[in-house]
């Protein structure tokens, strides 16, 4: 059984944040050596890695990188694995480039967490800057988005971010630049989640559409939310993306306690998107609830995979570097497979 | 609501019902609210339990409230009868409690039948409940009947303590008058009644009812159940028990003053009668007998003896009747006025029919008034006899102070003197046609005089045709004379009829049919014989009386004659003269004891002594007030509120009037036909009661109380009272252990306090270890991966 632990940030400072306190140094270098690629075909403004309706572009070396499962084997530097037995993959400088947009769920419940700040963020400190001491569902999606605009940014693609609930609250236009890393960041941890429990729930389909008309191309859209919304509004955005050309990727951060429920304590259980209190014994409902949240997951899955889009369970209470890992290496590998089909 | 024994506890346990509820409404309190994301998932998954958590949260307060309902019942300790009966209407019951002599018959442990019946009835009423409209009526069967609640009362502990207050009757019960009673009370009640349970508690002894008199019938109930009567079984253990049914003395005068030296005795038959398992057994009784003159009113009471004398009745096997005859000495009798002789026997199974008290007249002498003209010459030829002559002959064959009875000569000019007949105890008038007005009110008080009144015999006076007397006779003494006003003579001499009923003399009658042969009448008043044969003592050949009682004006026309009026004395009428130019009777050896009896029966019969049975009637004098008892230690007094009277208990009373003045004395003795202990069988008691219940009646509806028919019917009142210090009710707290135990089984499955199901629990497992395969072996933080 958890040790519930559970706190809603009721203030946060306006100081930079310190991208530290939600991605250590080691992991954004472990990060380092995966590429992510887009599954669609995408207009990039520059000839790179990700295959591109415009052909002819001369193609310049740029570095060495280590051979990661999914590869394209066309890349290795056979000179280099003679000398070495070292399989590493040629990176060019002028290949077409990725536009990485990340949505970030903002909404009220992104503000539940049973994790210690101090035992996910592994920075030295008890506490979030804000003062809490829980490490949220909305830490664990600005963590997401860092690690993967680091990703995106050390390929050198463009990262753009989009922080949003019931509508866009900020956002950051996609750009290259090493300090547009350090820029989301900064904005994710600038704009923080309400804590009055009254916050409207996530409409993602309108966050959706007001980012589709602003982008001209085609881009790789990485949801992060825990998805807590409507099913049709979920395919509504998605319908959406999919009619523009753009990737997605769902990323759908749910933290241990709302997987397992594991709670005896007889209390008013109150919705932080203004649902009300509920005072119930979690005990008699759980087996209800596991199937209720269970079947709501599935959907979510379901729905994103029906668009042919790929989706991730990511949970809180989990390192952030093996699944992030895992998933972009399985996503390369699927699309290789796919691109020699 | 049932009665409870510990109705306190109740409520309290009632009021602990309120635990589990306010334990309820204190788990509402506020707590601290444990925020929560997935909260929409929360709201779907409790809408999908609501209902199931609303039936399973009711279904324990319920059980908790149950239990604890339970235990308050059990610690209160209902009274079972009461909730067994939860449903039933209301009762009406009617006990018929016996209280009648054979009630009194003692037990080898000392109690008696109506001590046990008196517990049965008090049960019974222990079973009813005033609340519900219960009612209870009460009827003591001791003769005469003793509607005691009638009709039914509400008051049961009122009826409860006029049970415990019954006292056993020397009378025998009445179950027909009861019935009589009830018939009305039965009838009146409306159709939509309960049916009233007539619950009869009895020893069911002969003497205790007569089953060859018919009952009287209850009434029918159309389209409704019948009445029911619940019966105490009969008993079955024969007693023996003697009694003494009769004491009858020669005569209700006792005379004394015999001979100095001679030996005067008066005999007194005493009858008893035995019954029970002894009858076939020889044996003897020794029977008592003393004559007992009643102190004064103001004495304190001890009454004298007399004279005494002891006698041996024997018993043959297979008698149930003897009788023994006494003879009481008489020779230093002294005036006691109204005695009584009282027989006794020694104490047996009922006592009260071992005394029996017959009253009596003890004189040393009587007085006899002769109303006579005076006569100047001393000696008188008995060729030249007067009328007076004849009877002072007869009344005093041996002239002296020796003889019992004591001749007065009483001009007839001087009866009207205040002091004329003082001391006088009977008053012959030869000549009645030389009395004028005043001597005739006179001789109309001495009749009717308080304290008895005296005897009066008048005969018809010689010489004389027309006998306009007898107007005098019929006006002043209330009488009706029907027949000539003249004396005739018939054309033969007339003989006199050897019969006569009366009691006058009875002494005579094994005799009389030699005494009256040679008596001829010549000349007599004819008169028309007595509507009652008794009334007629001797009875001419011509069927017109020689001797009679006229009978009163008011009874000569009635159907039933009635017999003497109270406290009035005896007036006999001769219809011939006592002269032998009309009739030889003074000259016969008739002449002599006749008039002996006469006089001697007569005044003891004068007397004011009344004496009866137990339980039957008893016509006091117009004065009567009060009956003490006597001695006066025997009892409480008894106020007379209606005349005719009937005692229950037996004894000597003194009848008083309001002042305090003895006006006579009441001997009452146990009712013979009650002392009969013989058993009677169930079939014999179940027919003679069934024939009481109307046509139609089922068989159900008459049953004894020991037979299981009855105990099972739920309507039986009969049933057992239940027990105040019984123990807890054994079903109660069955019930609440059992409702503890569903409770605990209904906590620990509504608790939810178990692990998930097996399916379930391995797909979420599954689920999270495939999707986070690497957190075994992955460190746990950012900082330790790093």
């Amino acid at each position: 059984m958890h040790e519930i632990r559970l706190q809603v940030a009721t203030e946060r400072p306006s100081a930079e944040a310190d991208a530290s306190l939600y991605l250590h140094p080691q992991t954004l270098a472990r990060l380092a050596s995966f590429e992510l690629r887009a599954k669609m075909i995408v207009e990039g403004l520059s000839s790179g890695l990700h295959r591109s309706p415009f052909q002819g572009f001369s193609v310049e070396f740029a570095q060495h990188r280590p051979y990661v499962p999914g590869d394209d084997i066309r890349h290795l530097d056979w000179r280099v694995f003679g000398r070495t037995d070292k399989l590493q993959i040629k990176q060019h400088q002028q290949e077409t480039n990725l536009d990485l947009i990340c949505l970030v769920d903002a909404s009220g419940s992104m503000n539940f967490g049973s994790r210690l700040f101090a035992e996910a963020s592994g920075a030295g400190r008890d506490t979030s800057p804000d003062g809490r001491s829980n490490w949220t569902k909305f830490d664990h999606a600005t963590a997401i988005a860092a690690a993967l605009s680091s990703i995106a940014l050390r390929q050198g693609d463009r990262a753009g971010l989009i922080v949003f609930a019931d509508t866009v609250r900020a956002a950051i236009r996609r750009s290259s630049h090493r300090g547009t890393w350090r820029q989301i960041v900064s904005t994710l941890a600038t704009h923080y989640v309400p804590a009055d429990n009254q916050s409207r729930p996530t409409d993602l389909a309108r966050a959706v559409d007001q980012v589709v008309a602003k982008v001209t191309n085609h881009c790789l859209i990485a949801i992060v939310s825990d998805f807590f919304m409507d099913i049709e509004n979920l395919r509504d955005a998605l319908a959406r993306a999919k009619h523009h050309r753009h990737d997605v990727i769902a990323l759908q951060v749910v933290d241990r306690a709302e997987l397992d429920f594991d709670i005896d304590e007889i209390a008013p259980f109150e919705g932080l998107e203004g649902e009300g209190r509920l005072k119930i014994d979690p005990r008699a409902i759980r087996d209800a609830y596991l199937e209720v949240f269970r079947n709501h997951l599935t959907s979510v899955e379901k729905t994103v995979r029906s668009m042919g889009f790929d989706y991730q369970l990511v949970n809180t209470h989990d390192w952030l570097g093996p699944p992030i890992a895992q998933f972009v290496a399985r996503r390369n590998a699927q699309l290789k497979r796919s691109k020699y089909a | 609501m049932p009665p409870f024994l510990h109705p306190t506890l109740l409520f309290i346990g009632l009021g602990c019902v309120a635990i589990p509820i306010i334990i309820h409404l204190l788990t509402r309190q506020r707590r601290q609210p444990i925020p929560w994301a997935a909260m929409r998932f929360i709201i779907e998954a409790y809408k999908r339990q609501r209902r199931r958590l609303t039936l399973e949260q009711l279904l324990l307060l319920a059980a908790r409230c149950l239990l604890v309902a339970l235990v308050a019942f059990a610690i209160a300790r209902p009274l079972l009868s009461s909730v067994t009966a939860a449903s039933r209407s209301a009762r009406v019951v009617y006990i018929l409690l016996d209280n009648a002599l054979p009630s009194s018959l003692s037990n080898p442990d000392g109690t008696t039948p109506l001590d046990a019946h008196k517990q049965a009835a008090i049960d019974l009423l222990a079973t009813l409940d005033p609340a519900r409209g219960d009612r209870a009526g009460l009827i003591l069967l001791g003769g005469p009947v003793d509607p005691a609640v009638v009709p039914a009362s509400a008051d049961i502990p009122a009826v409860r303590r006029l049970i415990e207050q019954a006292t056993p009757t020397d009378s025998a019960a009445d179950l027909d008058a009861a019935f009589s009673r009830l018939a009305p009370e039965l009838a009146a009640a409306p159709a939509d009644t309960p049916p009233v349970t007539i619950s009869l508690h009895s020893e069911f002894l002969a003497g205790s009812i007569d089953t060859q008199r018919k009952l009287a019938a209850l009434p029918a109930r159309a389209d409704a159940p019948p009445h029911t009567i619940l019966i105490s079984p009969p008993r079955d253990t024969p007693v023996a028990n003697v009694s003494i049914t009769g004491v009858e003395p020669l005569r209700p005068l006792i005379l004394g003053n015999s001979p100095a030296g001679s030996q005067a005795d008066d005999q007194v038959r005493v009858h008893l009668r035995r019954t029970g398992p002894a009858t076939s057994q020889a044996s003897t009784s020794l029977v008592k007998l003393r004559l007992a003159a009643p102190s004064s009113p103001r004495d304190a009471g001890a009454s004298p003896d007399l004279a005494s004398a002891d006698a041996i009745a024997k018993w043959s096997p297979g008698d149930r009747e003897t009788s023994v005859i006494i003879s009481i000495p008489t020779v230093s009798l002294v005036d006691a006025g109204p005695s009584a002789l009282i027989a006794s026997i020694d104490r047996d199974a009922i006592a009260s029919d071992n005394t029996f008290r017959r009253p009596v007249l003890a004189r040393r002498a009587i007085q006899v008034a002769l109303v006579t003209p005076p006569r100047l010459s001393l000696a008188v030829t008995i060729d030249r006899f007067e009328p007076a002559d004849w009877l002072r002959l007869a009344l005093s064959p041996q002239p002296g102070d020796s003889s019992p009875i004591r001749v007065v000569d009483l001009d007839p000019r001087a009866i009207a003197e205040p002091s004329a007949l003082a001391g006088i105890d009977a008053v012959i008038a030869p000549r009645p046609d030389l009395l004028d007005d005043r001597a005739w009110t006179r001789l109309s008080e001495f009749v009717s005089s308080t304290g008895g009144g005296g005897l009066v015999i008048l005969c018809t006076p010689p010489g004389t045709r027309a006998h306009p007397w007898l107007d005098q006779l019929e006006n002043k003494f209330s009488l009706r004379v029907p027949g000539d006003r003249e004396a005739s003579r018939p054309a033969e001499p007339l003989s006199l009829r050897p019969d006569t009923s009366a009691a006058l003399l009875a002494l005579l009658s094994p005799e009389l049919a030699e005494l009256v042969k040679p008596v001829r009448v010549i000349e007599r008043l004819r008169l028309d014989p007595p509507t009652d044969p008794s009334l007629a003592l001797l009875t001419l050949s011509d069927n017109s009386p020689l001797l009679l009682i006229p009978a009163p004006a008011e009874s000569v026309n009635a159907a039933a004659p009635s017999p003497r009026p109270p406290a009035r004395g005896t007036i006999l009428l001769f219809t011939a003269p006592f002269d032998l130019a009309a009739t030889d009777l003074p000259a016969r050896p008739l002449m002599l004891p006749l008039i002996q009896e006469l006089v001697r029966q007569g005044v003891g019969g004068a007397s004011a002594s009344l004496a009866s049975f137990a339980g039957a009637p008893v016509t006091a004098p117009p004065d009567a007030a009060v009956l003490a008892p006597i001695p006066s230690d025997a009892g409480p007094q008894i106020a007379l509120s209606a005349s005719p009277f009937a005692p229950r208990r037996a004894g000597l009373w003194r009848v008083q009037d309001s002042r305090g003045s003895a006006l006579s004395l009441l001997a009452a003795n146990a009712d013979p036909r009650a002392a009969d202990t013989s058993t009677t069988t169930r079939e014999q008691v179940r027919a003679y009661l069934a024939a009481a219940l109307p046509a139609g009646t089922p068989d159900t509806q008459l049953a004894f109380t020991d037979s299981p028919s009855p105990s099972s019917d739920p309507t039986n009142p009969a049933r057992p009272a239940p027990d105040p210090r019984s123990p807890l009710p054994a079903w109660l707290l069955a019930a609440a252990a059992l409702v503890g135990v569903i409770e605990l089984a209904l906590a620990r499955i509504f608790s939810h306090a178990r692990r998930l199901s097996p399916g379930l629990s391995a797909s979420i497992a599954a689920r999270n270890t495939s999707r986070t395969s690497a957190r075994a072996t992955a460190p746990t933080t950012e900082h330790q991966a790093a």
